[in-house]
């Protein structure tokens, strides 16, 4: 198999919420895949799935032929982290009270090659090693346009600029795989247009994988190279962006055509979603 | 206004107390009668009241006493009315005193319990009354503002240590318009917001409400107040209790409203609105998805009825046919005659419902104008529709 990251059917329950059910994916290396549904569907799940927050009650997630995460044998957040999956997230999470640029080193220290005693005793490597990740954490600040604001504290930023430091801090993890969770959100349309060069970017320079959640669809439909789309948990359609425009379902459940359509669409859909899932995976 | 309450209740009972004892446990029948007559006169209109009040008087009635019945009849409220009942009861006391004076037991603890009444009954009920008054001269000045302007922001400057936020903007906003305030990333939106519902404090200029000052630069009323005047704030962020269920977030946006039968029947609107949050009303408002924490916030905003909401990216982290319902929700509320300041990064929807917009730029307003000709502006276009 030459897929990157294989998700095999996975399902999480809360309660007596199906939040995911049977949901798989493969993204081949360099893919930018987009993730997209109505609210609630449960695509920040999903990434809580990937990155281990969540355990799910079936399926695995396997990055590189390593297994991630697993009813039984999943890895720790931070350890799928190390593994190289990063993300951002919908609610931003950043240190609040740290600079913008601690928030991003501290996220190089998964990388670091320094040791307890180098850091301790201020080792000439270690120091190296320091301004090493110093000067990788400028560079990825001035990516986003960030460079000039480093010192100031995090929870003070507009919050575009948050957003564009969650996408860095997630960076300078040196991720394999970069999830964005609505990195668009609340940015004007001008904002949206720089954040489509950045990814782009990022994702040529640093040889990425990039799995996005956006309710931008102009964002989405332009960028993403495939799309899937879930309703309730279950995948309702897998296609090109000129496929997921005009499916039927997904303008039902989520594009909408006519306005009012997204309250009780997709409860009957569970059998056409598992459908659309095969046809999927045997593409 | 509690304790005013318990205190004229607890006058009235003395009074009560005070009166069946000088009385004595015979003439039930009468003293039954005159209750009776009481109460008849208490559902008459003020204006009888005041007339009991003279008349008490021309008989020599304790003429201070007489005086709060004079003041029920000027005044018509809840309170004053139980002050009254006390206050009644004691001009009976002083009026059948004057024929028949009676030096039996009870006398005296009738006469100290009476005059304890009246000592609590009518101070409370002046009190009452001096409130009320003011009540009723705010909801004039109201009621004129109505029709005028209800928010202006005068020269506006917000520091927050040495970044100057807002360098001196102005605007205004008129009674049941939308307003939209656009500008990019960084501009001074969320920190104007914050400075109109006293999260923020100027540094110089003033916010004005109806004509009156909620924020300058020597402080501003506190959030919880400005509420109280009619202003509800849908933060950037949400600010939902993460801890609360969904159902106790929405108590709470109307928990400075008494209107029970309203609130219940907003309560049932927001939720035919958002679906959603009626099937979760049970569930930890943080573990909501993002999109539904959204719907939450502005459903809750909505419950307080404010007069001027204040809603700050609405659209954020909403699916395309959510956010069509949002700004169809915008509208109608303000057809019921909500006004709204509207902070949105879609400036294309933003510009369709809103009357009139300013276009922030570092902390200064660079534009304004009908937001129909703002839309069609060159620059307006450029910058926030990304077109051209
Ligand atoms: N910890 C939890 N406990 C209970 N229910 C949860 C929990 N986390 C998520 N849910 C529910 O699971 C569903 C999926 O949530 P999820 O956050 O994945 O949605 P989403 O697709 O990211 O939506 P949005 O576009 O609004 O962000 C939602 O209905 C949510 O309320
Ligand atoms: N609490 C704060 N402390 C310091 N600076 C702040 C704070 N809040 C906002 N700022 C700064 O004020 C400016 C305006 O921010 P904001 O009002 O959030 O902009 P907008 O909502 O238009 O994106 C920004 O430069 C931001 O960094
Ligand atoms: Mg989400
Ligand atoms: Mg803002």
């Amino acid at each position: 198999m030459s897929a990157l990251l294989e998700v095999a059917p996975m399902s999480l329950s809360f309660g007596g919420l199906k939040a995911v059910c049977d949901f798989s994916l493969e993204l081949a290396k360099g893919e930018l895949v987009g993730l997209i549904g109505p609210n609630g569907a449960g695509k920040t799940t999903i990434f809580n799935l990937l990155t281990g927050v969540y355990t799910p009650d079936v399926g695995s997630v396997t990055l590189a032929g390593k297994l991630l995460n697993h009813p039984e044998r999943g890895l720790r957040p931070f350890e799928i982290a190390a593994a190289g999956m990063a993300r951002t997230f919908q609610n931003i999470r950043l240190f609040a009270d740290l600079s913008v640029l601690d928030n991003v080193r501290i996220a190089t220290h998964l990388r670091a090659r320094s040791t307890f005693w180098g850091a301790l005793l201020k080792t000439t490597a270690a120091r190296k090693e320091e301004s090493r990740q110093r000067s990788h954490a400028m560079e990825l600040l001035d990516i986003f346009g960030l460079a000039g604001r480093a010192d100031e504290v995090a929870r003070f930023l507009p919050y575009g600029d948050q957003r564009r430091l969650e996408i860095a801090r997630a960076l300078a993890t040196d991720p394999k795989v970069l999830l964005l969770d609505e990195p668009a959100a609340g940015m004007n349309p001008q904002e949206k247009i720089a954040l489509k060069g950045l990814i782009q970017l990022v994702r040529e320079r640093f040889g990425l994988t990039v799995l996005l959640i956006e309710h931008d669809m102009g964002l989405v439909m332009d960028i993403c190279e495939r799309i899937v789309v879930i309703d309730h948990g279950v995948v309702i359609a897998r296609g090109k962006p000129s496929e997921i425009q005009v499916d039927a379902k997904v303008i039902e459940a989520y594009l909408g055509a006519a306005p009012d359509a997204a309250g009780e669409a997709g409860a009957g859909e569970a059998g056409a979603g598992e459908a659309a899932t095969d046809s999927g995976a045997k593409a | 206004m509690k304790a005013a309450r318990i205190s004229a209740g607890v006058g009235a009972l003395l009074c009560v107390l005070g009166f069946l004892l000088w009385w004595g446990p015979d003439h039930v029948g009468y003293k039954i009668a005159l209750l009776g007559l009481q109460t008849a006169w208490h559902a008459s209109a003020g204006l009888a009241w005041a007339g009991v009040g003279a008349l008490l008087m021309v008989f020599g009635a304790l003429p201070c006493l007489a005086g709060v019945a004079i003041i029920r009849g000027l005044h018509d409220g809840r309170l004053g009315r139980a002050a009254s009942w006390g206050a009644g009861l004691i001009a009976w006391f002083g009026l059948f005193a004057l024929f028949e004076p009676r030096e039996e037991l009870g006398y005296g603890i009738g006469l100290l319990l009476t005059l304890l009444g009246a000592a609590l009954a009518g101070p409370t009920s002046i009190y009452v009354w001096v409130r009320s008054r003011a009540a009723r001269d705010r909801a004039v000045a109201s009621a004129k503002a109505a029709s005028g302007t209800l928010l202006v922001v005068e020269s506006l400057d917000v520091h927050y240590g040495a970044v100057h936020a807002l360098k001196g903007i102005s605007l205004e906003v008129q009674q049941g318009e939308i307003v939209t305030l656009l500008g990019g990333n960084g501009a001074g939106k969320t920190t104007t917001l914050r400075a109109l519902s006293g999260l923020v404090t100027p540094s110089g200029g003033r916010v004005l409400l109806e004509g009156r000052e909620i924020a300058t630069r020597t402080g501003a009323l506190p959030p919880d107040q400005i509420v109280r005047l009619g202003v509800s704030h849908a933060p950037e962020g949400r600010g939902i209790f993460a801890n609360l269920t969904v159902r106790e977030n929405l108590d709470l946006g109307a928990y400075q409203r008494r209107d029970r039968a309203a609130i219940a029947r907003d309560l049932e609107h927001a939720l035919t609105l958002f679906p959603r949050l009626r099937e979760r009303l049970r569930q930890r408002a943080g573990t909501l998805s993002g999109g539904e924490q959204q719907m939450l916030a502005i459903a809750r905003a909505m419950l307080a009825r404010p007069r001027l909401l204040l809603l700050d990216e609405p659209s954020l982290c909403l699916a395309p046919t959510i956010t069509q319902v949002i700004f169809q929700i915008i509208r109608d509320i303000n057809k019921e005659g909500t006004t709204i300041l509207l902070v949105e990064q879609n400036a294309h929807q933003a510009l369709k419902v809103a009357h009139k917009g300013y276009v922030l730029e570092t902390g200064e307003i660079v534009m304004h104008d009908d937001a129909k000709v703002l839309a069609a502006s060159d620059e307006v276009r450029k910058a926030y529709l990304g077109v051209g």
